[in-house]
């Protein structure tokens, strides 16, 4: 086992290395720069032209590569010049937010998406099915923009339960539990939005592995024990059918992680997403290069968690 | 039409109820007829005749918004967004402010003097000012902050406002030692001079907001980016830095101590929030001011505690024209371009009326504009094709205008982000089309669409703006003759005439003379057509009503801000 994950992390190397090189160079190949957007006819170009020299923007790409690899090696994420401070920094505050919203948003699709999965399969081509069904498929495919807005205009603005905007009610200093609650009360409506767009995922993948377990012979079994249905479906076959969910959950939290623009931009939430986002318009490439390299470095660790959870939970599989 | 007349009319209504409401608060005991100077009460000899000014509420906190989140460097050398430049205003100052009419008044200068041969300013600042931290205010801070824009190792991109300082060139350079151009002449008198009379002067220095020497002085040039002060500011303004939440909000403390009187208002905060969303936050209270859309107008019409102030901006809407283009270098088809294009539609449909047309690269509010010599274009598609037919053009058989068997097919360039110009685009093809133009629409992201049209200069006609300084000094865009400047050499157009014109607006200090020399050069831009002008937009700022004295205007939402106040019942 130890062996397999000392495997598993040098395999990474090699693949980082490759993505980094391939978004430096993709990003540096994107027209405009970190200057492109001061289109001010009060400043000279010519003194854009110095700035940039400056900054070392004028060098050939592979030469800005090693430059930036150096920093990296060093364990230096490097320095934002629109923010004037080290990316680590400016990473660092986005991360928490990220992280509790992605959390909040798994919680959110954990508990109405598994639920409706072990509904629509043990009640397979019901009403309750189709319903369940349906309410997964309104959460793919309703925009986030468009229900954002929704829960924004019922809950915020037209019964006014929910803030609209930001992490914590401003003037209030709350400290210990009424902060987290604080937090919290913030944080409801975009958790339920983001959540929702996976909730289908959630569903439908419990449902189908539920509909396989149910169907095996040790369910029979229990049956024919005199078990109640109840206990039979909850205790003998979701245990086994949510093996592969789980592998699901852990490699769904990376693409919770990268945030969501649409809906960190829609409630004001402070997270990577829009992080990110704003530093693509604006050409922010150490920003950028961090973010990626650090997406990637996420991925890869939960695929690895992924694969680990796996023989952990199911004791046919084995890595040696 | 009518429905929205109704609606405006019943919010002015219900405002003029709420303004009437609040001019007399509560506590303030009501004018009578026998409270007139005829019988004056012995007991209160020190009150004015003239009613007494209402009684002001201190404290509570304003909630202003923005869009986007500033980066977060309040630091005037350094800053690059204009959302930095929203909240320095509240916490910094400048040497001089403006009335208005947007004539000069005092700020941290009080007193201002022109030598006799309009190559001097020199600046009497006052005495009493002190920065946030306690030290008091003096010329040597003005003097570091001009001084360190020009400095060999400043690696900002402000340098073009001072270049024009004796000596700023060789300071530049690192061949002297101190830039010439720059005398202080005590501890509250320092004097700028130039080599030529050079007008935009004494606005760009003006207007600048000073920094702490006292703070930055010891830090190298090159190292002031890692100044902490320049994210945790120490200004001479009326209110101080308390924090900024990266994408949250930024708050701000009245300072007690401010030199134009303390400010009533305790808190000021900037809250970042989303534009679709403000809307909803502006009707709950959430924030007091908002930047509106002319499309939500009517739906903000409806809240009775918000009032819209409605006010012309300096920026303009333009639809570029590459001269290197073998059609458009002719200006009977730039001509032609304007009399297709049916601008009225776009303010009138796209803006809601909510601004006006554009002729010239001026704007209607600028004390250098000047209608007289402006060549207005009509919307005359008739008009339009006859030009056309002028320059050799005729109709192919499949109605596409063609000469020497070539077509007449352009790409209009847009960029992503304002809804107004991207639907502007469409209506823009579409009225060109009937003329026989054939226009493929391209839409670029901002930052790609910056290099293809100003660096390659490879765009056929493009959709931008231009947001300008009050200084009308148009040198920036227009000066095609230096050729190393890449937003003047966009067009390829060029004018000896107009360049001329340029130079001589400099030169003057007067505002009675420098007028008809601009209106000579917007006659001659108008006239030739580098750009099809197309419409200025109004700034439509809502504000809630319960913040009273704020009077948003092109001096920006909170050039007052000291005088706002807010009802105790309202905190």
């Amino acid at each position: 086992m130890r062996q397999y994950i000392i495997r598993r992390v040098l395999q990474s190397i090699p693949i980082l290395l490759g993505i980094s090189i391939a978004v430096f160079v993709l990003f540096h190949a994107l027209p405009g720069d970190p200057f492109s957007n001061m289109v001010d006819p009060t400043i000279a170009p010519a003194d854009v032209a110095e700035a940039r020299k400056k900054l070392g923007l004028d060098d050939p790409v592979h030469i800005q590569y090693f430059r930036w690899m150096e920093q990296i090696v060093q364990g230096n994420l490097g320095w934002s010049n629109r923010f004037k401070d080290p990316v680590a920094d400016i990473i660092g505050s986005r991360l928490g937010p990220t992280v509790l919203l992605a959390v909040a948003s798994m919680l959110v699709t954990v508990v109405l998406g598994l639920p409706l999965g072990v509904l629509s399969a043990t009640r397979q081509y019901t009403l309750a099915d189709h319903a369940a069904t349906m309410v997964a498929f309104f959460g793919i495919s309703v925009p986030n923009f468009f229900f954002g807005l929704l829960m924004l205009k019922l809950f915020a603005f037209t019964f006014r339960w929910f803030p609209s905007n930001g992490m914590v009610t401003h003037g209030k200093n709350l400290e210990g539990m009424a902060y987290y609650l604080d937090v919290a009360h913030h944080l409801a409506l975009p958790a339920l939005v983001l959540g929702l767009s996976t909730i289908a995922v959630m569903m439908r993948y419990t449902r189908s592995s539920m509909l396989e377990v149910v169907r095996q012979d040790y369910v029979r079994t229990a049956r024919s024990k005199g078990l109640a249905e109840r206990v039979v479906i909850y205790k003998h076959a979701l245990r086994n059918a949510l093996i592969p969910v789980i592998t699901i959950l852990a490699l769904l939290l990376p693409t919770f992680m990268s945030g969501s623009i649409i809906v960190e931009s829609l409630f004001s939430w402070p997270g990577l997403g829009r992080l990110t986002y704003s530093s693509l318009l604006e050409r922010d490439y150490p920003v950028l290069m961090a973010i990626t390299l650090f997406f990637a470095v996420i991925t890869l660790v939960f695929n690895l968690i992924a694969d680990l959870l796996y023989a952990a939970v199911d004791p046919r599989i084995r890595y040696d | 039409m009518t429905k929205r007349v109704k609606v405006i009319f019943v919010c002015l209504l219900v405002l003029a109820l709420a303004l009437a409401g609040c001019g007399k608060p509560a506590d303030q005991p009501a004018q009578t007829p026998s409270a007139t100077p005829s019988t004056p009460a012995p007991s209160t000899p020190a009150q004015p005749a003239t009613p007494a000014a209402p009684a002001v509420d201190q404290g509570g906190t304003v909630y202003l918004s923005m869009y986007s989140a500033p980066a977060g460097v309040f630091f005037s050398p350094l800053y690059q967004d204009y959302y930095e430049a929203l909240v320095m205003a509240l916490m910094f100052d400048s040497l001089l402010e403006m009335d208005e009419s947007l004539g000069w008044i005092p700020g941290l200068a009080e007193d201002w003097q022109i030598s006799s041969d309009n190559l001097t300013v020199t600046f009497d600042l006052r005495k009493d000012v002190k920065w946030h931290d306690g030290t008091p205010f003096t010329a040597k801070d003005v003097a570091w902050t001009i001084k360190s824009m020009l400095h060999p190792d400043y690696t900002g991109v402000r340098t073009n406002n001072f270049i024009r300082l004796k000596g700023a060139e060789a300071y530049r350079a690192g061949e002297a030692d101190d830039v010439a151009g720059i005398q202080v002449l005590g501890d509250h008198r320092i004097s700028f001079s130039t080599d030529e009379p050079f007008a935009p002067l004494l606005y760009n220095i003006g207007v600048w907001r000073i920094m702490p020497a006292h703070i930055f002085g010891d830090t190298p040039i090159g190292e002031l980016e890692n100044h902490p002060a320049v994210k945790r500011p120490v200004g001479t303004g009326p209110f101080k830095f308390v924090e900024y939440r990266p994408d949250q909000f930024v708050e701000l403390v009245r300072n007690d101590d401010y030199w134009n009187g303390a400010p009533n208002i305790e808190k000021v905060v900037y809250r970042i929030v989303n534009q679709e969303v403000a809307v909803g936050q502006i009707e709950t209270g959430e924030i007091d001011q908002g930047d509106v859309n002319p499309a939500d107008m009517d739906l903000v019409g409806l809240f009775n505690h918000v009032e819209v102030h409605e006010y012309a901006d300096f920026g303009y809407q333009y639809m570029g024209i590459n001269h290197r283009h073998p059609f458009l270098s002719d200006s009977r088809v730039r001509k032609a371009l304007a009399h297709a294009i049916n601008r009225q539609a776009i303010v009138d449909q796209l803006i809601y009326g909510r601004g006006s047309l554009m002729n010239a690269p001026l704007p209607p509010v600028s004390w250098a504009y000047d209608e007289s010599k402006i060549v207005n274009y009509d919307y005359n598609p008739d008009k339009a094709r006859q030009l056309l037919a002028e320059a050799g053009f005729t109709p192919g058989s499949d109605g596409i205008l063609q000469k020497d068997g070539t077509k007449f097919e352009i790409t209009l360039t847009y960029p992503t982000g304002n809804q107004v110009r991207i639907d502007s685009a469409s209506l823009i093809q579409d009225n060109l089309r009937q003329v026989g133009i054939r226009v493929d629409l391209e839409i670029l992201e901002f930052a790609s669409l910056i290099p293809k049209v100003f660096e390659e200069q490879a765009a056929d006609i493009w959709l931008l703006g231009w947001s300008l300084p009050i200084e009308p000094d148009p040198r920036g865009v227009w000066d095609t003759a230096d050729t190393g400047n890449i937003w003047t050499q966009a067009t390829g157009w060029h004018n000896e005439r107009a360049v001329q014109l340029l130079m001589q607006g400099v030169e003057k200090l007067d505002q009675a003379e420098r007028k008809p020399i601009y209106a000579e050069w917007a006659g001659i831009v108008s006239d030739e057509l580098p750009y099809v002008f197309l419409y200025t937009q109004n700034k439509l700022q809502a504000m809630n009503t319960r913040v009273q004295e704020a009077a948003p205007d092109v001096r920006g939402v909170t050039h007052n801000i000291y005088e706002w106040w807010i009802p105790a019942a309202m905190q």
